[in-house]
């Protein structure tokens, strides 16, 4: 498995940027594998879908619902 | 009623990102949904229900993860008993599924698709292992 691919490595960059830290790499879902992968462009995943974007806009906050 | 030009859009998406792994339920029903089939960087394989109000797009879908089931805390507490916890990003469970948090009502908007519902799940499936390994709560992984 590719470092960028290891459960742990994506674990840790979604944690990373839920605390606003700027690591200048991006999470983009391959749709060819269904895995997450960080990566410091786009280009490296063809196909992929950036996600950092909607893992920033967070998640409902249970207690508005 | 879901306009069908709507959902034929939505199928497209959906066979581009998740081809052969999602089959959309009751459409034309009262309860339409659509099932996809996820798997996490580890490899362990994960079921959502995308349940679609029938003013959808207008109004969010709920959540569901129906498969596996049980699914447990690392305190080996049953996440069903949990119910609504906003550092698991879980609501009340529904029909006997663990409900999952996505889209704040804030953010939501007729032009978000099903496939970014199950995007929203899939990073939540990716915390959730996080919080498997760690320990730390799935909002340690991911924010309101």
């Amino acid at each position: 498995m590719d470092n960028n691919k290891i459960p742990k490595v994506v674990q840790e960059e979604l944690s990373l940027l839920n605390n606003q830290v700027q690591t200048g790499n991006e999470i983009i879902f391959d749709p060819r594998s269904g895995e997450l992968v960080v990566a410091s462009n786009k280009e490296s995943v063809p196909d992929g879908t950036v996600i950092t974007q909607i893992a920033e806009d967070g998640f409902a906050n249970n207690l508005r619902l | 009623m879901i306009e069908i030009k709507r959902l034929r859009m939505e199928e497209q998406i959906l066979e581009m990102q998740f081809p052969n792994r999602y089959v959309f339920v009751g459409i034309g029903t009262e309860s339409p949904y659509v099932d996809v089939g996820l798997r996490s960087n580890a490899g362990n394989a994960y079921r959502i229900r995308i349940m679609l109000p029938l003013d959808y797009p207008n109004s969010l879908p709920k959540v569901l993860l129906t498969y596996p089931q049980p699914l447990y805390t690392s305190d080996a507490q049953n996440l069903l008993d949990v119910g609504v916890s906003h550092a698991m990003h879980t609501l009340s469970p529904e029909s006997g599924f663990i409900q999952l948090c996505h889209y704040k009502q804030d953010n939501w908007h007729p032009n978000v698709t099903i496939y970014k519902v199950a995007l929203k799940a899939r990073i939540w499936i990716e915390a959730y292992e996080g919080h498997k390994r760690t320990g730390q709560p799935i909002d340690h992984f991911v924010h309101s």
